[in-house]
């Protein structure tokens, strides 16, 4: 069926198709790379086997989160998945979860939550990492060899909307990297079907009690540290320790309309 | 059995064949840079080499691509933080080297139009280049997206919206579109 069909707005239709046309002018088409195609999709099929005989144990290492999930939409309350429920430290062949927010946005239920992988401390411990990686869906982005990886722990945030799974953040810290005082790395995340940055994801001291998120629209969100042991609530941020890591991180998020403008430790 | 492999085989290498240059188009309407729509491309095909012979079997290959070609790109965006999705500075896209008037004309036109494709957040690029691009209904657009009707209904107006209010394009749909 026609697009044609769906829409009262012929003119504006094809004087579009035709720009889009000529804009794909600009694109050299080139070869179809079907050798290079082939083997990277025997590549992934391989890996998805690998998968497939490992379901298990990534159902393991995200316990604190599918409960959290499987939970959604019956308690307002519930408690933060963290230290005990995760795999036994210092193990780089999986990752460790904390989740950092839960929330609703017009009925759809969201989650963010963040896994870390321990820093390997040789080639060997590494090649076990990065073979690992994609069977929790973590991808590090701009890592050629496992040997990137060595003494770098990696993150990855991850948004669940309604059960999708979107990275949205990522990266490796070293041991020089540890936020103090008054440090605050920000990211501004789309939620919602607008594309607008409602998302502060934030990372700071694991000293921090206190800080402040200002929205583009003059408002601002206080957040607290989350007592060790209470329970997270809807759409409320709190600052959480992370497990893995050696910085806490909160999440805090704007009605629809509002984008993120700035975040601060305040205490 | 062999047979079947080699026949599954040949059909895909002429599905990439034939469909590479119009994904390629998509792609770059998609991404806007020639070497993320070569990539954007290549990664598609190789999740659905993975899975061809349920997808070959299937009565719509092309409409399998396009829902992957989608995943791949919403998921690389969602990964991005805010500045990577700022509008893009013009010296990151492929530029045509103009050789008479009419020709520097379109070319600018063209980049007008890109630039202002990168200022859409990536669901609203999306929609605006399966609705009007690859002339699918509000319905096939919302099963490529895996979202609602309501959601490519709501992106795509945004993302005219905003197109519309670009001074740049606004020139461009006022004097180009015609000329090709």
């Amino acid at each position: 069926m026609s697009a044609d069909r769906e829409t009262n707005h012929d003119m504006t239709h094809g004087e579009i198709a035709l720009l889009l046309a000529e804009a794909t002018e600009e694109v050299e088409i080139g070869t179809a790379p079907y050798q290079e195609v082939v083997r990277g999709g025997r590549r992934r099929r391989a890996r998805r086997w690998a998968v497939a005989t490992a379901a298990t144990l990534v159902i393991a290492g995200s316990t604190g989160s599918l409960a959290l999930a499987g939970a959604m939409g019956g308690d307002d309350r519930r408690t933060v998945a963290t230290d005990s429920e995760n795999p036994t430290p210092d193990v780089v062949d999986r990752p460790r979860y904390t989740t950092l927010a839960v929330g609703t946005d017009k009925g759809r239920k969201w989650e963010v939550r963040i896994s870390v992988w321990e820093a390997p401390l040789d080639a060997s411990e590494a090649r076990a990492q990065l073979d690992a990686m994609p069977l929790y869906g973590s991808d590090p982005k701009g890592v050629r060899d496992a040997e990137d990886l060595v003494g770098k722990s990696w993150f990855f945030v991850d948004l669940v909307v309604d059960g999708t799974v979107s990275t949205v953040v990522q990266g490796p810290t070293e041991p020089g990297d540890t936020p103090s005082g008054k440090d605050m790395t920000s990211y501004a995340v789309p939620l919602g079907d607008d594309g607008s940055y409602r998302l502060a994801i934030c990372r700071l001291p694991s000293t921090a009690k206190r800080a402040e998120v200002t929205w583009d629209n003059g408002s601002t969100t206080v957040v607290h540290r989350n007592p060790q042991g209470t329970g997270m609530e809807y759409d409320k941020a709190a600052i959480h320790p992370v497990d893995g890591a050696d910085s806490s991180w909160f999440v805090a998020s704007a009605p629809e309309g509002v984008a993120f403008k700035a975040a601060r430790v305040v205490a | 059995m062999g047979d079947r492999k080699q026949a599954r085989d040949e059909e895909f290498q002429a599905f990439v064949i034939g469909r590479w240059p119009r994904l390629m188009r998509t792609a770059f309407l998609l991404t806007g840079e020639q070497h993320a729509a070569e990539d954007l491309v290549q990664t598609s095909l190789e999740k659905v080499y993975a899975a061809w012979r349920r997808v070959g079997s299937a009565n719509e290959p092309e409409a399998y691509v396009r829902r992957v070609m989608i995943n791949c790109h919403a998921r690389r965006h969602r990964r991005r933080l805010k500045e990577f999705l700022a509008p893009r500075d013009d010296s990151t896209l492929t530029h045509e080297v103009p050789d008479t008037g009419d020709h520097i004309a379109r070319a600018d036109d063209r980049r007008a139009l890109l630039t202002a494709l990168s200022q859409l957040s990536p669901r609203q690029r999306e929609a605006v280049v399966l609705r009007y691009w690859e002339d699918l209904s509000e319905t096939q657009a919302a099963e490529a997206m895996g979202c609602s009707v309501g959601a490519v209904k709501s992106n795509a107006a945004k993302g005219i919206a905003k197109l519309r209010a670009l001074p740049g394009l606004a020139e461009t749909m006022t004097h180009g579109g015609g000329r090709k």
